[in-house]
């Protein structure tokens, strides 16, 4: 590939300070959901969280140097490892909380299946811009599915339901901006839901049980639905103004299960209010909007795609994380991106800014 | 197109995000707000425990005590099956009542449910240290009301119920709250609103397993008022036993100051059954039983007096100077007027009688001739003189007045005249006449003092203040003639041919009179009144046995081996 030299050289510094905002929310919050875990143990997970910060600004700005374009020629085979590794863990993988999704090096663990996100999209991106219009003959579809469906497959194995769906959107968001045709995405899309009622019996009992008690969380209130009712009661119960830091009953007495990573929104809402929810909603609106704006003003194939990936995983997982834990969505875990606790999903979503940032800094100038 | 398209959906999914989160938060508000609060704060109750009732001596005749409960927390049980297979076992109740129970009574899966209550304590402590095999399955300790003589005290006393939804409402204010126990007879219900203990509680701040977080409040529980009884514990229980298998009543009575010492009704019940719902059974056979043992007889039986009458018409005929201690009538064993014929209760006829020899050998005969004297208007006027045809006032209330009839009341309730045959048959306690043991009793004491009418009652101190003795009534009389009467009274039980020598206790000098009452079916009842000793007397008693028989022998037995436990296991007749 020939790279464009003369670049605009833009850096879109509004994004990086909403990041930074949130983050920095997100660690407050971290430290008063955890803050009984504090007390009991002295471990400080707002810490952790911080230095996990500090490695995804490095990795970050390392890979906003490198330059996307150059990382996008290595698109296949940087996946390819990422599967191998999806594969390996699934062995060898560390058992938590009845999954096993943590691969261990040395006394650093992280989530192969959050970096699949990334890699996923950077291979897609590059098949989208090798077949150019070719991508209008539904033979061209198949090579994308594929590329999907082995790691959702092994992402579903670990079980982790939530990270194997946020594929699905993406796919189609990539596959519909590179200009594949709405008539076959559209048959896709019919058969898939007409599968969906098969997709039940691959389901684990506690991912059938999620969604029975979705439709009704009283069900089994002290069971699967206890999270979600015990969530909207803490959101609930915080009001405009909230209950304020560190004094959330709900938070601080552990009626919340999961309450930093999965579940931490109800702790903003509990002990924020409303208007700390809608101004942390608000940021993400923003973030959002930029990374889109990047998108849509990238003429380059292999840069518009993959900013598109990129907005459409933290869309997803910030629409399906609040939704969820406002009980408007059925419990499927995943992470509210900078603020719920866990490193590798952080660095995933700092890496992915810095991304963005290299997609705006190397549009091409006509 | 297609990244309007895009952007478009993103749009709509955050604005329907924030309208979710603006609903909970600010239109739901209230609703999560309260349910947040119930999940964190747990009121713990202390109830207040009732006050102890003591005895003249300080004994303790009602108390507390510790009960154990054995419950099932539901959310902590791990085997169903076997939890309640053990259970069953271990209770030996069927294991279907269990599963009954808990069904009826779950509420909540963390709401502890009564199995079984008020266990026995080895029960309790065995299935304590099996506490690991069975999880969920508590023993949980309870403080209960302890009616320490159980049925031998219970008419005084009274017995316990929970509060009912009328009664809720009305007493509300006074501090009386849904689960309470009210006093539903007796000394508990008399007494009440002193005995009821003051329920506190602790509010607590509880994480999600349960745990004590923080105390955010509390009061103290306040146990009732304690009170003291005129009863002697001792005497009560052992003139329990001595009515136990008959249908009888027993009052003793300090005639200076109207002091119950014991009253007794028998058949009895026992309240300690009333305490624990899972003994409604028999409950219920007590209010069906058709020999009525919840009935307080001592005073709520009302009876025909028969001969213990005669010493009233004595006094009345020595006051009203119709007769004096010497008049003599001779008894042939029976008494005409007109063609009709009343028998003497000796066949064979007393022969002449004096007044003392009448009340001595109780003759018929003497007291019709003295009755007809009186007439009828006059044996009723000492009748209601000395105490009779009303309430005595006892602090316990809902006593029967009995009835003293005479010829206006005749006329004014049946529209019939007075037949001279009645004036025959009321002089010696028959026909319409009616009083109640507790009546009698008072009259006892009204001959004992020598005209003094004690007011009966069985509080002597509510906690540490001494309850003031209701003044006795003072009833207008010539000494000369009670003297007469009780030296009479004397005789009955003293003299070898007296009714009453069955009472005879050693070293005491008692005054009674013996008394047989027609009764409707049945053998008669017996009476036996009196008081001793007699020449300062401090024990007026009457005892009274249903269908006892003839001549007093049953009522006799019983009041003297009360007297000779008094005197020799009180200090009642000191």
């Amino acid at each position: 590939m020939k790279y464009e030299m003369r670049t605009k050289g833009e850096f879109d510094y509004g994004l990086v300070a909403i990041v930074g905002v949130i983050i920095l929310m997100g660690l407050f919050v971290i430290y008063s959901a955890s803050y009984q875990k504090y007390v009991l143990s002295g471990t400080n997970l707002s810490l952790r969280q911080l230095q996990s910060g500090i490695i995804g600004i490095i990795i970050a700005a390392a890979v906003f140097k490198v330059g996307y374009q150059r990382i996008i020629d290595f698109g296949y085979y940087i996946f390819g490892i990422n599967v191998v590794l999806l594969l390996l863990v699934l062995f060898v993988g560390d058992m938590r909380y009845g999954a096993r999704r943590w691969m261990e090096i040395g006394s650093f663990a992280f989530q192969p299946s959050e970096f699949a996100k990334i890699t996923f999209i950077f291979a897609l991106a590059k098949y989208l811009g090798d077949v150019k219009d070719g991508i209008e003959r539904p033979k061209a579809l198949i090579a994308p599915f594929a590329m999907a469906l082995v790691p959702m497959l092994l992402i579903f194995k670990e079980p982790d339901l939530g990270t194997a769906l946020v594929f699905v959107p993406v796919l189609f968001t990539m596959l519909l901006i590179a200009g594949a045709r709405l008539k076959y995405l559209m048959i896709l899309i019919g058969s898939g839901l007409a599968c969906a009622p098969f997709l039940w019996f691959f389901l684990k009992e506690y991912q059938r049980n999620r969604l029975m008690v979705f439709i009704n969380p009283n069900l089994d209130p002290l069971g699967a639905g206890y999270t979600i009712i015990q969530s909207k009661i803490a959101i609930g119960s915080g009001g405009i103004i909230g209950k304020g830091w560190l004094a959330g009953t709900q938070n601080q007495l552990n009626f919340l299960p999961e309450h930093h990573t999965d579940f931490i929104f109800s702790v903003v809402g509990e002990e924020w209010g409303f208007i700390g929810s809608a101004v942390l909603l608000f940021l993400f609106y923003k973030l959002v909007e930029k990374g889109l704006r990047i998108a849509e003003t990238t003429s380059d194939i292999y840069g518009k795609t993959l900013a598109y990936g990129i907005v459409t995983v933290f869309a997803m997982h910030i629409i399906v994380n609040i939704g969820m834990v406002c009980g408007l969505m059925p419990v499927v875990g995943i992470p509210l991106p900078f603020v719920s606790y866990g490193g590798s999903f952080l660095i995933m979503s700092m890496v992915s800014i810095g991304i963005l940032e290299n997609i705006k800094n190397k549009r091409k100038v006509f | 197109m297609r990244s309007r398209i895009y952007s478009t959906i993103i749009n709509i999914a955050f604005l329907v995000i924030l309208s979710g989160i603006f609903y909970l938060q600010v239109l739901r508000w209230p609703l999560y707000n309260t349910l947040a609060k119930k999940n964190h704060v747990r009121l713990i109750p202390f109830p207040g425990l009732r006050g102890t009732i003591y005895d003249r001596n300080g004994l303790a005749i009602v108390d507390n005590r510790l009960s154990f409960d054995v419950v099932i927390i539901p959310q902590e049980v791990e085997n169903t099956d076997k939890t309640y297979g053990t259970l069953a076992q271990v209770l030996g109740m069927p294991r279907s009542r269990i599963e009954s129970i808990v069904k009826k009574e779950y509420t909540a899966p963390f709401a502890p449910i009564t199995v079984s209550g008020d266990v026995d304590k080895d029960l309790a402590f065995s299935l304590e240290e099996q506490k690991q095999r069975l999880p969920g399955v508590l023993v949980l300790p309870r403080t209960i009301r302890w009616y320490v003589y159980g049925e031998r005290a219970s008419h005084i006393i009274g017995y316990l119920s929970l509060i009912n939804k009328k009664e809720l409402e009305e007493l509300q204010d006074y501090g009386y709250s849904v689960s309470d126990l009210i006093g539903r007879s007796g000394i508990e219900k008399a007494y009440d609103r002193y005995l009821k203990g003051e329920d506190g509680g602790m509010q607590l701040e509880v994480d999600a397993s349960g745990r004590l977080v923080k105390i955010l409040g509390s009061k103290n529980q306040k146990k009732g008022t304690d009170i003291t009884l005129t009863v002697d514990a001792k005497l009560q229980a052992y003139t329990a036993d001595c009515l136990e298998g008959k249908r009888a009543s027993a009052v003793f009575m300090d005639p200076r100051n109207g002091e119950i010492l014991a009253m007794a009704s028998s058949p009895s019940f026992d309240p300690n059954i009333f305490i624990e719902p899972g003994k409604n059974d028999a409950a219920v056979r007590y209010v069906n039983s058709s020999a009525r043992p919840m009935l307080n007889r001592a005073i709520n039986g009302q009876y025909p007096p028969g001969s213990i009458f005669k010493v009233i018409l004595a006094l009345a005929a020595l006051e009203t100077k119709n007769a004096t201690i010497h008049t003599t009538y001779v008894c042939p064993g029976r008494y005409y007027l007109g063609r009709s014929e009343f028998d003497c209760w000796k066949l064979e006829g007393h022969g002449p009688q004096d007044m003392r020899d009448a009340i001595t050998h109780s003759c018929n005969v003497y007291f019709y001739n003295l009755g007809r004297k009186l007439g009828p208007d006059t044996i009723s006027e000492y009748a209601q003189k000395v105490g009779l045809n009303k309430p005595t006032g006892i602090d316990i209330g809902g006593e029967s007045g009995g009835l003293i009839p005479n010829p206006a009341w005749k006329k004014a309730r049946r529209g019939q005249n007075w037949y001279e045959g009645e004036t025959v048959n009321f002089s010696i306690g028959q026909g319409d006449v009616l009083v109640t043991p507790l009546q009698m009793a008072q009259v006892a004491s009204v001959f004992a003092m020598e005209g003094a009418a004690p007011r009966p009652h069985l509080i002597k101190k509510i906690g540490d203040s001494e309850v003031a003795v209701p003044k006795s009534r003072i009833i207008p009389m010539s000494k000369d003639a009670v003297r007469a009467v009780k030296s009479a009274m004397v005789n009955v039980v003293s003299s070898d041919t007296g009714t009453g020598q069955r009472a005879r206790v050693e070293g005491l000098k008692i005054a009674a009179k013996t008394g047989t009452a027609q009764a409707p079916n049945g053998e008669p009842h017996a009476w036996f009144m009196g008081f001793a000793p007699a020449d300062d007397p401090k024990a007026a008693f009457i005892v009274m046995v249903e269908n006892g028989g003839h001549g007093g022998v049953a009522a006799a037995d019983i009041a003297g081996k009360v007297l000779k436990f008094a005197k020799e296991n009180t200090d009642i007749l000191k």
